[in-house]
């Protein structure tokens, strides 16, 4: 059976790398009993595939990965349910419990928040992701300010045909222009919900200075993911304050909020599909 | 916890922030103003090189056990955050509540190798410890060292308070009962302290011992400077590990480090005698645990866990009782659950290779023998208890059942070594490639067969029958390995085989720690100051440093290792009393000599000494 995990990663395990974390699924997803399926061959592994890797440093609570199940394993699991109706999408597979469980196993900085069966003709996360949202927030003092972005934002965001910026890949540089893919970009100051939220995700943010108290400027932004086009927001804002890559990148720190795909209908959506709670 | 002893930024700079965190799974959680005793304990290397030492997790386990005493740990910071700390002056901190190691009560270090006593400076001197003994106070930490390379101590003696003879499960509790009751009394002062513990089998204290030198360097006398603590430290033995502490909810590490899986322990000890292996006289008697304590661990280990592998470690693992049990039951557990098997280096016999097949590809996998001398006489004289036709035979077996690869460990430098000693090892590798050719028929061939050699230049320990051994300069263990590299050369199947060996700069370092006395502490001392450190990393081993610590100190590091020692003479680590008996090293090293082999425990006994202590192998047939 299909399905797919959507969790938030932050705290102090906001340092741990993208294989890391794989290796660490992988170790909770036995600790838990999670009847997982396997590959064939002398050397099996897990079929588990995260959507888009987080950076080390940053922050989410919009992260997924799909985790094939076997249904074999499932009819002898601790999560097998008892009846199932046929209204049961769920496939005799006690989600609930399995959330409850590997939550019961997790690390402190990282939390189950869905775990939902998927459609068997679903296409994979990796394939499927084709927008992120961030909040982007700033790490030192003197890098910008809210008037600063206001001004960057009229004068090379609103009403600009195209934004030409040079992406560096490991292989190459080439010129993009960012226009299409930026699908929203909003400055705002934080507030007392807001910085309560951020806080969650990033309770040392005091001791580390980090602009994240109200009054300061939080950017909210909606880029182009995926196989298309990859924009990271340091790029956009590389453009958008015309400073050095490196310089951005280190001193600004990004929060994911959510990846989206495109539903059957084509309508936007979060990775796993808002479902009406009974 | 939510507070990082370092900052984003500087998380954000160096390489694998992960080691500096803390907060895996299984990590103990205590509130440090609860406990009566805070104990930092640290491996002197990188964080992946510490976090996969079996040692510091029992006695993690054990410490924390305790409500009263809370460990935590603490590793090497990497060169790149080494450079950063000590321009910002950041304290060293524990991974567990991250704070400072210079607020602990002890700090406790675990010596493994001898190539990591500049790192027990570097620890000292980014916790802002003064790195001698005998200047630290009441603010500091008491810190105590322990592991293999402390049945010699004297080379880094200076540097600790106490010294832990033996096995961690045996004296800890007492010692920790001592501090805190002098804590609580009241009495605690240092020197009243330490006075104390000195006078608890197998702490060695090493202020309260004099040395004295003869003309010639060599040792002249040894004593306590008090009439209470004794003259000879004797080494302490857990005799039941059956009944002793086991990790059985091990931290799990978020990176990979070197040893990335469940760790059972099977057996400590080793019956074979191997005359250049210290392990298999300090760690005597051999001692096994039950197979039915094992089978619990194991599968508790990889629940708790959730690791992928498991394997099982111990030397000569082929000797112990239950292992063909222990296997089976592996085999069986770990299919159902698809955890892999990593196995130890095992005897080559039908069983052996029977396991093999079942837990790996065999078309990846190689065979492993450690033959370390390659004539028999070479074999004869270390007493490694293996001969051609058991290696040709298992060989056999192994060609028949489908492998074509096979890894071949010797030493070179080994006492009373000839050039037809160096050039057998050669020749024994063409023995199993001619065989692999005889044995396997054409057709059924993977190519050719893949044969490699592997040298190690060999250090004579203290504590085995080679401890008298002289070793040799730089220039004549190159020319023992260009010996065997043009005789392999000549062999008709050379290009079957292949030969690495390693440079033998390390190696006589290496020699100098492992037999050196207490003179060579200042020359440490001077290389730190120079910057050398993690010298064990080839990419950061110094040698010209070394060469100007050792001139600058007037130490001729030739005396440590350029002259084979008198029997009479005082050898630095004499005080120590590892329980075999010195007499039977000397008759070992006699018997070396005269090319005699000594049997094994179980075959015979030869009256080492450990039989005193009333347990392990010395024992088996006897009740």
């Amino acid at each position: 059976m299909k399905t797919r995990i959507k969790f938030s990663k932050g705290g102090v395990l906001r340092y741990i790398g993208h294989l890391d974390l794989m290796r660490y699924f992988q170790k909770a997803m036995r600790r838990a009993d999670i009847p997982i399926a396997y590959s064939e061959g002398f050397h099996p592994h897990q079929r588990m595939a995260f959507a888009l890797p987080l950076g080390v440093g940053m922050t989410s609570e919009g992260e997924y990965m799909d985790v094939l199940l076997d249904d074999d394993i499932l009819k002898d699991s601790i999560y097998k349910t008892k009846g199932s109706d046929a209204s049961d999408t769920s496939n005799g597979f006690d989600f609930k419990k399995a959330c409850e469980a590997l939550n019961q196993t997790m690390a402190d900085g990282i939390r189950i928040l869905e775990f939902a069966p998927l459609p068997e003709k679903s296409s994979k996360a990796m394939a499927s992701v084709v927008r992120a949202s961030y909040y982007v927030y700033f790490k030192k003092a003197d890098f910008t300010n809210y008037d600063k972005l206001c001004e960057a934002q009229k004068s090379r965001f609103s009403n600009v045909p195209s934004m030409i910026i040079e992406k560096k890949t490991k292989k190459s540089v080439r010129e993009v222009d960012l226009a299409p893919h930026i699908y929203e970009f909003e400055t705002i100051i934080i507030d007392d919900a807001l910085r309560q939220h951020m806080e969650k995700f990033l309770p040392d943010h005091e001791n580390n200075g980090f602009l994240l108290n109200n009054g300061d400027p939080l950017i909210k932004l909606s880029l182009s993911h995926g196989s298309e086009e990859n924009i990271k927001p340091d790029l956009f804002l590389s453009y958008l304050l015309q400073k050095d890559i490196d310089e951005v990148s280190t001193s600004i720190g990004c929060h994911r909020i959510e990846l989206f795909m495109y539903d059957e209908e084509g309508a936007l959506s979060p990775l796993i599909k808002n479902v009406k709670k009974q | 916890m939510n507070k990082l002893a370092l900052s984003d930024d500087i998380l954000m700079r160096v390489e694998k922030s992960a080691r500096y965190i803390g907060n895996e799974i299984n990590m103990a959680k205590k509130d440090p103003a609860s406990v009566d005793l805070r104990y930092a304990f640290c491996f002197p290397d990188v964080y992946e090189i510490g976090m996969s030492h079996l040692g510091i997790q029992i006695l993690y386990e054990m410490f924390n056990r305790r409500n009263d005493v809370y460990c935590e740990r603490v590793y090497s910071p990497w060169p790149d955050l080494h450079a950063i700390m000590k321009e910002q002056h950041i304290p060293l901190f524990s991974l567990e509540t991250q704070s400072p190691v210079r607020d602990f009560d002890f700090l406790g270090m675990t010596l493994q190798y001898e190539m990591c006593y500049t790192n027990i400076l570097q620890i000292l001197d980014l916790s802002d410890i003064p790195f001698y003994s005998k200047d630290r106070d009441e603010t500091h930490p008491i810190f105590i060292g322990g592991g293999p390379c402390t049945y010699n101590p004297e080379p880094i003696a200076d540097f600790f308070d106490i010294i832990y003879i033996g096995e961690g499960e045996t004296r800890f509790d007492e010692l920790f009962d001592l501090y805190i009751g002098m804590k609580k009394s009241g009495s605690y002062d240092r020197i009243t302290f330490l006075h104390e513990a000195a006078q608890i089998e197998g702490l060695y204290v090493p202020m309260f011992y004099e040395v004295s030198y003869n003309p010639d360097h060599t040792i002249a006398d040894f004593h306590p400077i008090y009439d209470d603590i004794p003259k000879t430290i004797v080494r302490q033995i857990k005799m039941d590990l059956d009944d002793s502490p086991y990790p059985e909810n091990p931290i799990i590490p978020y990176l990979q480090v070197t040893q990335d899986r469940v760790v059972l322990e099977i057996m400590r000890g080793c019956i074979r005698g191997c005359r250049f292996c210290q392990a298999g006289m300090i760690y005597r008697p051999t001692r096994g645990r039950s197979l039915e304590t094992l089978k619990k661990y194991a599968i508790e280990m990889l629940k708790s866990t959730g690791q992928d592998e498991i394997s099982l470690s111990s030397l000569s693992s082929s000797d112990y009782l239950y292992l063909n049990d222990l296997l089976l039951f592996l085999i069986d557990e770990c299919n159902k659950r698809k955890v892999n098997i990593s196995l130890p280096s095992l005897r080559i016999d039908s069983f052996s290779l029977d396991v093999m097949d079942k837990v790996s590809d065999v078309k990846k996998s190689s065979l492993t023998f450690a033959p370390e001398g390659g004539s028999q006489r070479m074999r004869d004289i270390i007493n490694k208890g293996l001969t051609k036709e058991d290696i040709l035979g298992g060989a056999k077996e192994a060609f028949l059942g489908g492998w074509n690869k096979v890894k071949l460990y010797f030493m070179l430098g080994l006492p009373f070594e000839t050039e037809e000693d160096m050039e057998a090892i050669p020749d024994l590798a063409e023995d199993i490639a001619m065989l692999y050719y005889d044995t396997v028929p054409k057709e059924s061939r993977n190519g050719r067969c893949r044969i490699t050699i592997s040298t190690s230049f060999f250090v004579p320990k203290p504590f085995t029958p080679f401890q008298w051994a002289t070793m040799q300069p730089a220039a004549e263990y190159k020319r023992r390995a260009h010996i065997v590299k043009d005789r392999m050369r000549s062999e008709l199947n050379q290009k079957s085989i292949s030969y690495q060996y390693h440079e033998p700069d390390v190696t006589l370092l290496e020699g100098i720690f492992a037999r050196g006395d207490r003179r060579i502490s200042r020359v440490i001392e001077r290389a730190y100051n120079k910057g050398c450190f993690f010298d064990a990393w080839t990419e950061f081993f110094h040698k010209d440093l070394w060469d100007e610590a050792f001139r600058e100190e007037g130490i001729d590091p030739d005396f440590y290792t350029m002259r084979e020692r008198d029997i009479k003479e005082i050898l630095p680590w004499d005080f120590i009393d590892v329980g075999i008996k010195r007499s039977f090293l000397e008759k070992e090293w006699e018997n070396a000599a005269k090319g005699i082999v000594t049997p094994n425990c179980r075959e015979k006994c030869s009256g080492c000494g450990i039989a005193k202590k009333g347990g392990g192998v010395c024992f088996e047939n006897k009740n």
